[in-house]
């Protein structure tokens, strides 16, 4: 019963990233207007068969600038998630494989990072580097490396004296080569539910520095800075908001289901 | 004893390093502060003036000693767009945003707590089920939209709430704690989510284990079971979440005060990060850093108090 729980809700998630790929395809295929262009004669205008979805307070398609948002979030996400674990995995392997002090001083200095509100480092580094799209992506992607270097030197400690690593230890392998070609293939699960979580965690993150006003810039589209412009027109034109709202929610949710069924998955 | 030392000591260990992270964080920005504040249209001898009583030409480690001592002297620096000390603009900020943070949390505890037993002990009832989806959805809700989402309710729907119609606490205590309720709810309502969700498992899993098996055995009731002895045990974890969750709640701030336009901290905070008006940020960020590591530095002293096998591996 419970394996075909589990089970259910993995497939609900998949079922749900299929469609947010499905939505990124159409819109890298063609919009169904050019998202940036203005009409003030739609400003505000209703859903109707031309625009399904209305337009916003620039006239605006909104389900093209929807369709472009999730693209912005997620190639924010993916890239934040590249710096990091990248990065993440080059500090938890060094410090998980070889301990010492490197490893000792690091660590306390990454619990010390680690203990901090994510969105309050992405603020200093974004003090430092401007607002913007390439600006938030790297300041997240620092962000994030703390919580990846803390996973995977977990992981490399766990499996430094196991029987297969001394074994090809052994056999004469050099510490690269046992960390990269032998240590890593085996962490695959768990680096990929870190970078599950880490996705939703970036979504999060864009949405709110975006809502903020510091991240994406107008006049690219990003659901985050989609629902600030909302939010002003809240009263007048409801339907706004709640759209924008409902596609981050639905984002957020199938990413976090997702990570989840990973998360019991490996667990089972 | 030792354990509070050694606490201290990390404390003030973390509080150092902060303070260094914001300080050269905020010193390799690109740009002469004396400039910053000058504009760009001073001249050369005036600026080099300003930079010299500013301390600007003194080398960095000098620089961060006397910015740490002016720091925790109250002297935060003039701002560069309003030419008043930081410290002014932040005194009737703190208040606001300390209060937001306090009513969240205190609304998360009372959501959370109670909830979660309820649902765990009907576990296998409807509403607990339908609870388990509301609560998978309020986690992923990010607290800003939970914020419109209020907003709308409370605003349009209901006539209870009138967004943006701020009143501070010196002029109408009642009403500013009025209009603080609903961005409250708005942090506080994904947080309670996940802790409810915690508090649940944490009972469903402390209830197959023996000790619960002994205790009804002699004789004791559900609730007798749940109240002395299950829950004792499943609320440590909760404890430390909540902890964790306060941190966080002071961040959530920064956007909520956006969304609801309170004039807090998190206000002041993105607005001198837009206009580039450094000192400002420099304090804010700081300070609520100091909030962050004094929050888990009281998280740490009190978990030996509550969990007797903490307090035995301290000693």
């Amino acid at each position: 019963m419970r394996n075909k729980k589990r089970g259910l809700q993995f497939h609900i998630a998949i079922s749900f990233v299929a469609v947010i790929i499905a939505l990124v395809l159409w819109g890298l295929i063609r919009t169904p207007y050019d998202p940036k262009v203005m009409d003030v004669s739609l400003k505000l205008a209703k859903s109707s068969a031309d625009h399904l979805l209305g337009c916003d307070q620039f006239g605006r398609d909104i389900l093209s600038r929807i369709l472009v948002g999730i693209r912005t979030t997620l190639m924010i996400a993916l890239g934040t998630n590249l710096i990091g674990a990248f990065i993440g995995l080059l500090v938890g392997a060094v410090t998980g494989y070889f301990g010492g002090l490197a490893d000792e001083v690091l660590m306390r200095f990454n619990d010390a990072v680690l203990s901090f509100p994510s969105i309050l480092l992405s603020l200093v580094i974004i003090a430092l580097l401007g607002s913007g799209t390439y600006q938030i992506t790297i300041a997240m992607g620092i962000v994030f490396v703390p919580s990846y270097a803390r996973i995977i030197r977990s992981e490399f400690m766990k499996c430094r004296n196991m029987d297969y690593v001394q074994s090809v230890r052994l056999m004469g392998a050099g510490a690269l080569r046992i960390m990269f070609i032998h240590i890593l293939p085996n962490i695959r699960v768990t680096l990929l539910t870190s970078l599950v979580i880490g996705f939703n965690n970036a979504v999060l993150c864009e949405a709110a520095l975006s809502f903020l006003g510091i991240g994406v810039q107008p006049p690219q589209a990003s659901l985050g800075l989609m629902l600030s412009d909302a939010q002003a027109y809240l009263f007048a034109r409801p339907g706004y908001a709640l759209t924008v709202g409902f596609f981050m929610v639905f984002l957020i949710l199938s990413f976090a289901l997702l990570s989840d069924a990973l998360r019991e998955d490996a667990h089972a | 004893m030792k354990y509070l030392v050694r606490k201290l000591i990390t404390m003030i260990v973390t509080v150092l390093m902060v303070s260094l992270f914001v300080f050269i964080a905020f010193s390799v920005i690109p740009g002469d502060p004396a400039v910053g504040m000058l504009g760009t249209t001073a001249t050369e001898e005036k600026v080099e003036i300003l930079r010299e009583q500013m301390g600007l030409n003194r080398p960095l480690p000098v620089r961060f000693a006397f910015w740490m001592r002016d720091f925790f002297f109250g002297d935060m620096g003039l701002s560069y767009s309003y030419h008043i000390p930081v410290k002014q603009m932040l005194a009737d900020k703190l208040p606001i945003t300390l209060t937001l943070t306090g009513l969240s949390f205190l609304l998360i505890v009372l959501l959370s707590i109670p909830l979660g037993i309820l649902t765990s002990k009907y576990y296998d009832r409807f509403f607990a089920k339908a609870f388990d989806v509301v609560n998978q959805l309020f986690m992923a809700i990010p607290p800003f939209f939970i914020g419109i989402l209020l907003t709308y309710l409370f605003g349009m729907l209901l006539h209870a709430f009138t967004p943006g119609n701020y009143v501070s606490y010196e002029t109408d205590p009642a009403a500013f704690f009025a209009y603080m309720f609903v961005p409250a709810l708005s942090v506080a309502l994904p947080k309670a989510a996940m802790n409810m969700r915690l508090l649940k498992s944490e009972i469903l899993s402390e209830a197959k284990l023996d000790y619960v098996r002994t205790a009804y055995s002699r004789g004791n009731a559900t609730d007798q079971v749940l109240y002395r002895h299950v829950l004792r045990n499943a609320l440590l974890p909760v404890v430390t979440f909540l902890g964790m969750t306060l941190t966080d709640i002071v961040a959530g701030s920064i956007v909520i005060e956006q969304v609801f336009s309170i004039p807090g901290f998190g206000r002041l905070l993105i607005t001198s990060i837009s206009n580039r008006d450094y000192p400002v940020a420099q304090a804010i960020i700081a300070i609520i850093a100091m909030l962050v590591v004094l929050i888990n530095f009281l998280v740490d002293v009190i978990y030996p108090i509550i969990d007797p096998r903490v307090r035995k591996h301290a000693q």
